[in-house]
């Protein structure tokens, strides 16, 4: 059987449902995970995405996340207490961590952020483009924490209630940090993105 | 993925900002759109051949990326690392314990003759030589070399600056 999840405007599930999914995903019910990969995957492979080179690497991450959380669940080592998904979030974040210690130790150095640029819609024009490829360099050159911030918020879409149980930091200082991220990248994309509402004038 | 709804971001934000959260948000639509159809599937099969006593997916299941590895199995194969050089002292300790024996008992009891402390030289001189076989020498460095690697990852993983050390528990938060 498999019920639908009830999303909010935002995206997020309510309470009660995701506590009824959770207990048929932990009997291995596969509906259950259909509807938690549904939620979460593409989140998940997103922010892994945004660390580590390539989407089978990152696809290898989201699976490692899933078959962990599944583990977890069978064995009762969570307990819904409305926190799932920074829990989930959470392990993904080590097992990203870990992917990227070992591509450095492998390789010498990141090797990471240099990938190739992930596929995005068709629709998706010449000047859309360059402006992704200079927003991804521009995301990478920030500090560990701007970067923390803006690719669990706009990668994983994480709300800023989530990242804060997350990380075990005040929503206002999440909100502030994210301003100074947004800020920074404003700063160092000016010249693109005034380049840009040129060319869209002058068309 | 984020809307103005969300949160209070967008509502507080100053306006030279909300062009940059678009992008970032388009951006982001854009990684999560781009895993290929069988996307889900793969996950939802791995996530099911991964809960304990399940089987896998099968020859005609979809392609895993990934064979499911918990977190714990770091720990476990560093336990069975150290088995090996454990058991290879045990075995020392059982030659040195019987070396000690047989050279107590001859230095309590004369030797008879010349022939009687060659042949228990010589003896001993085997039990030596084979407990230099058991102890290979490019086995224990590459058992030490590799505990060396496992505790090298384990501390950079509990003093790494990217995430907060709250993160290195999964526990149920």
């Amino acid at each position: 059987m498999r019920t639908a999840l009830v999303q909010s405007h935002d995206g997020r599930t309510s309470a009660p449902d995701l506590t009824k999914t959770l207990a048929r995903a932990a009997s291995g019910e596969e509906g259950a995970w259909r509807d938690l990969v549904a939620l979460y995957g593409r989140r998940v492979f997103a922010l892994a995405r945004s660390r580590v080179g390539g989407d089978d690497a990152a696809e290898e991450i989201a699976q490692s996340v899933f078959a962990t959380v599944a583990i977890k669940l069978r064995e009762g080592g969570y307990t819904e207490q409305g926190r799932f998904e920074p829990w989930l979030f959470r392990i993904a974040m080590n097992r990203i961590r870990d992917a990227v210690r070992y591509a450095k130790r492998r390789s010498g150095t990141v090797a990471l952020d240099g990938s190739p640029e992930p596929s995005f819609e068709a629709n998706d024009g010449p000047s859309g483009h360059a402006e992704r490829v200079a927003l991804r360099g521009a995301i990478e050159r920030l500090s560990d924490a701007d970067r923390e911030i803006i690719e669990l918020r706009h990668h994983a879409g994480m709300g800023f209630k989530e990242m804060a149980e997350l990380l075990d930091e005040p929503v206002g200082t999440l909100l502030a940090r994210h301003h100074r991220a947004l800020r920074k990248l404003r700063e160092m994309l000016g010249p693109v993105i005034e380049d840009q509402e040129e060319s869209e004038g002058e068309s | 993925m984020t809307t103005p709804h969300d949160d209070m971001t967008m509502n507080e934000m100053p306006e030279d900002l909300h062009e940059m959260h678009e992008m970032l948000d388009a951006l982001g639509d854009g990684m999560r759109s781009g895993p290929d159809a069988g996307f889900e599937s793969r996950l939802v099969a791995a996530s099911l051949a991964a809960r304990p006593g399940a089987q896998g997916p099968g020859p005609e299941g979809p392609r895993l990326v990934h064979e499911a590895q918990p977190r714990g199995g770091r720990v476990q194969r560093l336990h069975r690392r150290w088995l090996a050089p454990a058991s290879l002292a045990a075995a020392m300790l059982v030659v040195a314990s019987v070396l000690a024996v047989r050279m107590s008992s001859n230095r309590l009891a004369p030797a008879d003759s010349d022939m009687r402390l060659a042949l228990v030289a010589h003896t001993d001189l085997d039990e030596i030589a084979e407990a230099w076989d058991i102890l290979d020498d490019q086995e224990i460095w590459s058992v030490v070399s590799s505990l060396r690697g496992e505790a090298s990852t384990l501390q950079s993983s509990m003093q790494g600056d990217w995430v907060s050390e709250t993160w290195n528990s999964e526990d149920p938060m």
